[in-house]
C-alpha cells in the first residue's frame, strides 16, 4: 500500500477517515464527487473490496450517497454529520487518553484544565 | 485432445521437417552422384534409409514425454488427452517414414538404376513383400522411443535398462528383417532338407515377426498410459 | 465462463510415510483475491497442485463446480496454475524459448488475450526469443506473471510470484494484479513468503501451517481479532487474562504479548496497539517464540 495508509488501524477505517478529513477540512463540498472506490484502490494500491468497505461505511452514516452509474457524491450536511460523529467519539479518543496519561505523570485536575486553557488561548493567537 | 496434438506439433513439426530435408539431401547426393553407381556417403545412406529412419525417430519419441509432458500437464492438459496426442504423433511420424521408404524403395527401380540385386537390402529393410512390417517396426520403435524417455525421467537405471531393452528390439527386428526374410524363404523350400519346424518357422517370419512387434507395441503402450495417467508436475 | 467453486474436503497426502496434508478443508469462492500464507514447508505448493489436479491425493475430494478435478476438462480449462519456472529440466537445461510457452499458454488457456501478453512483454522488457535457462530469477518470475496474467482464467493460481523480483518490481506486481482484478473481478490465490508487502492485496487470507489450514477468512478481520499488549508484566498478566496469549517477549521487567482477543477490550495501565499481517502471521506460526 502507498503512502499515508500504515498498519496501525485497518485499511477500510483509514480510508473512511481520509474522507472525513478531507470533507471537514472543506476539500470536498456538499454534492461533490469523491473519488470512486477504484480510483481508491488505484491510487493507494488496496483491493477494492478494502477500499468498498470504507466508503460503503460512510455511506452508511449518511455523509456519502451513491448516484447510480456516475459515483460517490458528499450528502447534504456531510460535514455536520462528520463533526457531530467525531464529537461523540471525542471523549474517548482524546480526553480520556489526556486524563490517563495525566494521572500517570501526577498532574491534577487543576493542572490539566490550565494547560487545555494555555492551549486554547495559543490556538486563538494564531 | 486437439490441444495437446498442437501443443506437441510446436516441438514434432520441426522434427518431421527435418526427416523431410534429410530425406530430400540424401535422395539428392545420390542421384546426383549417379544413381547408386558410386560409393558415398549420399549412398549409403540411401540404401540403408529404412534403417536410419528409425534411429532418428527413437531419439525424438524419447524426446516426447520429457518436459513435454510435464509442460503439458503444468497448464492444465488432460493427461488422457496428451496420450491420445501422442499416438497422433506417433502415427504422423509413422506415416512420414513409411512414404518416404516407399518412395526410395520404389526409386531404383522407377529411374532404371542398374543393379536391381544391390538394392535388396534396402527391399528388404523395408519389410520386403510385407509392406506393412515397415510401419509396425516404426511405431514400436517410437512406442520403445517414448518409454525409454518416460522412464528415464523417473529413474535413470530404469531408464537405461529400457533403453537396452529397446535395442534389443530394434536390432532383432531390423536383422530379421534383412537377413531373415529372404534366408527364411530359401530355407522354407522344401528342397533344402531341413526340418519340418524350422521350415514352418522362417516361412512364416513375417507373421512371427507381425505377432511380436504387435506385442511388444501393447506392451509399450500400455506401460505408457499406465505411467502417463498417473503423471505428477514437477 | 461462470466460475465455479474449487473446493477440497478432508484432504490429505502424504509422501511415503511423512503426511503432508492433513485432512485439510478449502473453499474458494469466486470473485476475490486470496492470499496463501504458510512457512516453508508447510505444504503451500502441494496443497495448490492437488486443487489443481497436477498432483495425486491420498484421501479426500477436491471438486470444481461440484464435479472431481481430476482429468475434468472444463475445471481444468478454467484453471490457470503458474508455477515457478525451472532453469534445468529433466533432460538438462531448459532450451525452451520465452515463445513456447506463450504459445502453450495460447493453446490450453481459451481466455488467453495475446494482446494483453505483448503489452507485458513489453513493459518487462522480456524478448520472447530468449530462452528459459538465459534468463535471470526476477526474469523468470516476469514470465510466470505474465502467463497467470495474460490466461485471463476464471481461477488464477500464482505460487511464489514474487520471489525473484526487486522491491520496485513487486510493487508494479501488486499494481497490475489489482488493475486486471479491478477490471474483470477473475478469483486470483497468491501463495507468498513476503506477507507484509502483499496484506492490502487480500481480500481474504488463508493461513496453512504443517499441512493444517489455520486460519481462511477476511484480511482485516482476522487482523482486528489481534493485539499488542505491553506494560509491566503484572499489568499485562491481569489484562490478558482469560485470552488466547500467542507470544510473549519480556526485556526487564517490560513485557509485551501478542494475544488473540478476539474484540473483547483490554483494559489497565497497559499500551494496546495493533497487529499487522505479518506480526500475526509469526505470532500464529513461529509457534510461540517471538
Amino acid at each position: 500500500m502507498h503512502g499515508t495508509l500504515n498498519d496501525q488501524s485497518l485499511i477500510y477505517l483509514q480510508i473512511a477517515q481520509m474522507l472525513e478529513d478531507d470533507i471537514l477540512r472543506g476539500v470536498y463540498h456538499e454534492e461533490e464527487q469523491v473519488p470512486s472506490t477504484n480510483e481508491l484502490a488505484r491510487g493507494y494500491n488496496i483491493n477494492p473490496a478494502t477500499a468498498a468497505k470504507g466508503v460503503n461505511l460512510l455511506v452508511s452514516d449518511g455523509i456519502l450517497y451513491k448516484k447510480r452509474g456516475i459515483g460517490m457524491f458528499v450528502a447534504k450536511g456531510a460535514a455536520e454529520t462528520v463533526r457531530r460523529k467525531r464529537r461523540d467519539a471525542f471523549y474517548n479518543t482524546y480526553v480520556k487518553p489526556l486524563v490517563q496519561e495525566g494521572t500517570s505523570l501526577s498532574l491534577t485536575g487543576e493542572e490539566l484544565l490550565a494547560m487545555v486553557n494555555r492551549a486554547i488561548e495559543e490556538g486563538e493567537s494564531k | 485432445m486437439g490441444k495437446s496434438f498442437r501443443f506437441l506439433f510446436q516441438f514434432t513439426g520441426w522434427n518431421v521437417l527435418a526427416i523431410l530435408a534429410f530425406a530430400v539431401i540424401v535422395i539428392a547426393g545420390t542421384i546426383a552422384t549417379g544413381g547408386g553407381e558410386a560409393d558415398n556417403l549420399f549412398v549409403t545412406y540411401f540404401r540403408t534409409f529404412p534403417f536410419v529412419a528409425q534411429w532418428i525417430l527413437y531419439i525424438f519419441a524419447f524426446a516426447l514425454c520429457t518436459s513435454n509432458l510435464n509442460l503439458a500437464v503444468s497448464f492444465g492438459a488432460r493427461r488422457r488427452d496428451f496420450f491420445w496426442a501422442l499416438q497422433g504423433t506417433l502415427l504422423l511420424y509413422t506415416a512420414t517414414c513409411w512414404v518416404l521408404q516407399a518412395v526410395i524403395t520404389a526409386m531404383p527401380g522407377l529411374l532404371r538404376w542398374g543393379n536391381q540385386e544391390e538394392w535388396e537390402l534396402l527391399f528388404n529393410l523395408g519389410g520386403g513383400d510385407s509392406i506393412w512390417l515397415y510401419p509396425l517396426l516404426c511405431l514400436c520403435v517410437l512406442a520403445l522411443g517414448c518409454l525409454s524417455g518416460l522412464v528415464f525421467g523417473r529413474s535413470k537405471a530404469m531408464g537405461a535398462l529400457v533403453i537396452f531393452v529397446s535395442f534389443l528390439v530394434f536390432f532383432a527386428g531390423m536383422i530379421l528383417m534383412m537377413v531373415g526374410i529372404p534366408a527364411g524363404e530359401a530355407i522354407a523350400d522344401p528342397s533344402s532338407g531341413l526340418s519340418g519346424t524350422l521350415i514352418a518357422l522362417w516361412g512364416n517370419l513375417p507373421l512371427l515377426l507381425t505377432l511380436g512387434l504387435l506385442i511388444v507395441l501393447a506392451v509399450c503402450e500400455a506401460i505408457i498410459y499406465r505411467t502417463v495417467s498417473r503423471f505428477t508436475v514437477r | 465462463m461462470s466460475t465455479g467453486i474449487l473446493k477440497a474436503v478432508g484432504l490429505c497426502k502424504s509422501y511415503g510415510s511423512t503426511e503432508v496434508l492433513h485432512n485439510l478443508d478449502l473453499e474458494i469462492l469466486p470473485g476475490k483475491i486470496y492470499g496463501l500464507i504458510g512457512r516453508n514447508g508447510a505444504g503451500k505448493t502441494t496443497l495448490l497442485s492437488i486443487l489443481t489436479a497436477q498432483n495425486t491425493k491420498n484421501s479426500g475430494e477436491v471438486t470444481y463446480d461440484g464435479a472431481p478435478v481430476w482429468e475434468n476438462a472444463e475445471a481444468l480449462s478454467h484453471i490457470c496454475f503458474s508455477r515457478e519456472l525451472q532453469p534445468t529440466l529433466f533432460s538438462g537445461q531448459n532450451n525452451l524459448k520465452i515463445r513456447h510457452y506463450l504459445r502453450s499458454a495460447a493453446i490450453y488457456y481459451p481466455g488467453w488475450d495475446r494482446k494483453y501478453a505483448q503489452r507485458l512483454l513489453a513493459e518487462f522488457k522480456l524478448d520472447e526469443k530468449k530462452k528459459i535457462c538465459q534468463l535471470s530469477k526476477g526474469q523468470m518470475s516476469m514470465v510466470t506473471i505474465l502467463i497467470a496474467l495474460a490466461s485471463r482464467a476464471p481461477i488464477t493460481i500464482l505460487d511464489e510470484p514474487a520471489a525473484g523480483l526487486d522491491v520496485v518490481m513487486r510493487e508494479r506486481f501488486y499494481q497490475l494484479l489489482l488493475e486486471e482484478f479491478t477490471q474483470t473481478g477473475r478469483t486470483f490465490i497468491v501463495s507468498t513468503h513476503i506477507i507484509e508487502e502483499a496484506a492490502s492485496v487480500f481480500e481474504q487470507v488463508i493461513i496453512i501451517d504443517e499441512g493444517r489450514i489455520l486460519e481462511n477468512c477476511p484480511t482485516d478481520e482476522l487482523i482486528d481479532q489481534f493485539r499488542y499488549v505491553s506494560g509491566s508484566e503484572e499489568a499485562v498478566a491481569q489484562a490478558t487474562a482469560g485470552m488466547e496469549v500467542l507470544s510473549v517477549y519480556q526485556v526487564g521487567r517490560h513485557k509485551t504479548a501478542a494475544v488473540r482477543c478476539r474484540g473483547k477490550q483490554i483494559s489497565g495501565d497497559v499500551d494496546v496497539s495493533a497487529m499487522n499481517l505479518q506480526n500475526v502471521f509469526v505470532a500464529l506460526c513461529g509457534h510461540g517464540d517471538a
